[in-house]
């Protein structure tokens, strides 16, 4: 999943996170990009950022890019535990996407 | 070990610069290149202002300049035809016998086309993004 929306857009984060509690047990990765990084900040309410936490805890893998990071000035001890920061995000985005991944989600 | 005859299918609605969606993709875009992957790009309703030439943006992301050198690259770049039409930028109307798709507003290289033909490209695409939204 491609995930490109600030947190702070409740209809849309609920759908996505939505979306991602229903594919608990399966294979995930979540790549933030844009103002989606924004979702990777601790301490958000359960339906704001809430959502990328639910997906760590069942084993997602979720990616954030640093460029975009640097850019809203979040820096990583505000992160949330166990993901990636890239630098190349898209790059390894193209990866997943062309090669490991059966579908593709963007949001 | 990466199968250079793939092809990633890419779909934009949103505009340049009022947002981040077109610099986004220009970026996923450019690694897929790097990466030997084939790109098709569909642009529809206000993204095809990303097509229009001499964009002079002074401190944002130059969409229409990378648009151009992702064209040179060897991604194809189509435009909805209707929704260019609608903006200004074709005329479309027939000429001897075909569409007039001629226009000194748009970056050379944009191919124009219908919504069968972004469903041609979904048939050619191994992966499909979507950049934009409201």
């Amino acid at each position: 999943m491609l995930l490109m929306r600030t947190p702070s857009t409740e209809e849309d984060n609920a759908r996505i996170f939505g979306v991602l509690d229903h594919v608990q047990g399966r294979d995930v990765a979540v790549y933030l990009l844009g103002d989606g990084v924004l979702c990777a900040r601790k301490g958000q309410a359960p339906l704001i950022g809430g959502g990328i936490e639910r997906a760590l805890c069942s084993g997602a893998k979720v990616v954030v890019g640093a460029r975009d990071l640097r850019a809203r000035g979040v820096p990583a001890t505000e992160l949330l535990d166990g993901l990636e920061v890239a630098e190349d995000l898209e790059g390894s985005f193209i990866d997943d996407a062309m090669e490991r991944v059966d579908r593709v989600i963007t949001w | 070990m990466v199968n250079q005859q793939k092809t990633l299918g890419v779909m934009i609605i949103s505009p340049p610069f009022g947002n981040q969606y077109a610099d986004h993709m220009c970026r996923t875009i450019s690694r897929a290149l790097d990466k030997g992957y084939r790109v098709e790009i569909f642009l529809y309703g206000d993204s095809v202002h990303a097509q229009m030439n001499a964009q002079r943006p002074k401190t944002f992301y130059p969409v229409g300049k990378v648009l151009k050198e992702l064209i040179d690259r060897g991604a194809v770049v189509y435009s909805c035809e209707i929704c260019s039409i609608a903006r200004g930028y074709i005329s479309g109307e027939l000429k001897d016998g075909k569409k007039d798709y001629s226009s000194t507003k748009v970056i050379e290289g944009v191919q124009f086309t219908t919504i069968f033909g972004f469903a041609e490209m979904l048939n050619r695409a191994d992966k499909v993004v979507c950049f934009g939204g409201s």
